[in-house]
């Protein structure tokens, strides 16, 4: 028997510890006086900070292999491999093209229709799969947060990473079309602005972020909000400005392009880009703040919904 | 001596029934009517969603343990045994009382754990161990200790979803237990493994105790247990029954294991008596 315990008390009256001096502790006070170390961390109630800041920059290396599991995970026992980065902006650029340039008739500004709809594409796969899959850290991560601890959050920024790698060979492909578009003579000017495009995606992916976790921590309750997502995130693309520039919008509509932080992001990325739109600053300072606000909200419900969904979902 | 863990009259509530089982239009619905109620009687203030019934798995559960010491936990199913060491895990949070923990705390509470089947054993051990809090660097130095320990050197390049069920935990079992967290937390899952797999676990157990290191385990083996804890926690219905040296603790709950099985006729009224 090791030094120091000598309980072995039946149920009856308060369980007492006895130190290897002999003297009972008597609560919890005194216990925790005799222990001078700081705990590496404690668990009480209303007190379990998943994601602080500090706990999350110590597992950053967790960060970067999820990143690069999901990434190459995705690729894993497919026929085509990573060229489904450049198959499916194609398919639904000729898609947009048949349907909104041939039929429609849609203007899409000094731009080529392949090039304006394959940029609005990419972009806007990347917000919607960024929302996406964030609104379901705690469905499908649920078994692993059952067994290991770690920063909850460190599962919703590591797909936002994921969606970024994913995001940069398909710009590269655009880049490559506009080569091909410069080398049979109809050359397009990139802007001056191009330097601005990370801080664009920076915040796209901080809204996705922010939206994302909200529905995450809704899901603990109803499961069935990310099926509503899908809905949702396939409309919002049609008032986004994805497929058409903001003069083609009929004016009693504009303000739905004003309240919509995503149609000003897509708009200011296809400026940084070509230049053949401008942004304009008052929509872009609306949805920075709602980008805020929903980010702020989003982690704030986030940070709720850790503490207790193990026992609910 | 140090202390690695104190806990503080842990206790922990799950919520059964409705709650959370119902659809969002129900919910509001439910809100709606005890509003109404609410309005059309101001009087009384009726208490609301009071009536769920409320289950507590544990129960003021308090203990302290040192450093190097060997804690084992044991009591029938359903006693609070893995909730007791998912809150110390900090997967779910008490609903009250509190524990502190000094010191890094890797637990293994299932196989495999976030373990992903289309990645090799060596790319899961990383991802698994940086899960579990270590740095790449300190998991690259342990690397072939872990290897060499699971014995799985041949299949350290197959994907983990190759693997059979006893190669699974041989891998997640030599993650966890080679890495030198200060505390091993362990549930029930070195029981999966083949014999001499055991005999390699338990052994490996008793020399993380050696070198002074804490370990937690849940095990219903209790020749095991008397050879490899020191201490022993018994609960029952989620509160401490007795809480000391594992020979005096297992022979009483031996005891009473072998009352109930004799004497299967009347299990109520024997809890009641003891």
């Amino acid at each position: 028997m090791p030094a120091g315990i000598q309980p072995l008390k039946r149920r009856s009256g308060p369980l007492t510890i006895r130190l290897s001096s002999g003297k009972p502790i008597p609560d919890a006070m005194s216990a925790s006086q005799i222990n001078v170390a700081k705990p590496s961390y404690v668990v009480e109630p209303g007190k379990l900070l998943h994601s602080h800041p500090k706990d999350l920059w110590a597992y950053r290396e967790l960060f970067s292999l999820l990143v690069k599991r999901d990434f190459v995970a995705a690729y894993k026992q497919t026929a085509l491999g990573p060229f489904w980065f450049f198959v499916q902006p194609f398919v639904a650029s000729l898609t947009f093209l048949i349907v909104f340039s041939q039929i429609a008739r849609l203007s899409t500004t000094d731009l080529p229709p392949l090039v304006f709809y394959m940029s609005g594409i990419i972009v806007w796969n990347f917000f919607s799969n960024c929302v996406s899959q964030v609104s379901y850290t705690f469905l499908l991560n649920a078994p692993v947060f059952r067994k290991i601890y770690f920063p909850r959050l460190i599962m919703p920024l590591s797909q936002i990473g994921t969606n970024v790698l994913n995001f940069i060979p398909q710009l590269a492909v655009l880049f490559l079309v506009i080569g091909f578009y410069g080398m049979s003579g109809r050359g397009i000017l990139l802007s001056p602005w191009l330097f601005t495009l990370p801080l664009i995606l920076g915040l796209m992916a901080l809204l996705a972020l922010g939206l994302g976790c909200l529905i995450a921590a809704a899901t603990v309750k109803y499961r069935d909000l990310t099926i509503v997502v899908g809905y949702m995130l396939n409309l919002w693309m049609y008032g986004s400005l994805v497929i058409c520039p903001r003069s083609a919008v009929p004016g009693n509509l504009s303000w739905v392009m004003t309240i919509n932080p995503m149609a000003s992001f897509v708009e200011c990325y296809r400026s940084s880009l070509f230049g053949t739109e401008h942004a304009q600053v008052e929509p872009l300072l609306v949805a920075i703040v709602i980008t805020l606000l929903v980010a702020a909200a989003g982690l704030a419900c986030f940070k709720r919904a850790e503490r207790t969904f193990t026992d609910t979902i | 001596m140090r202390v690695a863990i104190e806990a503080h009259h842990i206790s922990k509530q799950f919520f059964l029934g409705e709650r959370n089982q119902r659809t969002f239009f129900e919910d509001v619905w439910s809100r709606t009517v005890n509003r109404a109620q609410r309005l059309l009687q101001p009087g009384q203030s009726r208490p609301v969603e009071h009536t769920r019934p409320g289950f507590w798995a544990l129960r003021d559960v308090s203990f302290q343990l040192h450093q190097g010491e060997t804690l084992a936990i044991i009591g029938e199913n359903g006693a609070g045994k893995s909730t007791l060491l998912k809150i110390l895990s900090r997967i779910t949070q008490p609903t009250m009382g509190n524990a502190r923990v000094f010191g890094r705390l890797a637990s293994l509470l299932e196989v495999g754990a976030g373990f992903h089947p289309e990645f090799s054993g060596r790319d899961n051990i990383y991802l698994n161990g940086t899960m579990l809090g270590f740095s790449k660097r300190e998991i690259r130095q342990k690397f072939d200790e872990i290897v060499d320990f699971s014995g799985l050197e041949q299949f350290i390049d197959v994907p983990v979803k190759n693997y059979s069920s006893g190669m699974y935990i041989r891998l997640a079992f030599s993650v966890a237990a080679n890495l030198n967290p200060e505390i091993v937390v362990l549930d029930e899952v070195i029981a999966v493994g083949d014999a001499a797999f055991k005999k390699k676990c338990f052994e490996r157990i008793e020399s993380i105790f050696n070198q002074g290191h804490t370990v937690i385990l849940v095990n219903h083996e209790m020749a095991h247990l008397r050879r490899m804890s020191q201490l022993c926690l018994w609960l029952r219905n989620g509160q401490v029954e007795m809480f000391g040296p594992t020979n005096e603790v297992v022979s009483h709950y031996e005891r009473e294991m072998d009352e109930a099985v004799t004497d299967s006729r009347q299990p109520a009224q024997l809890a009641e008596t003891a």
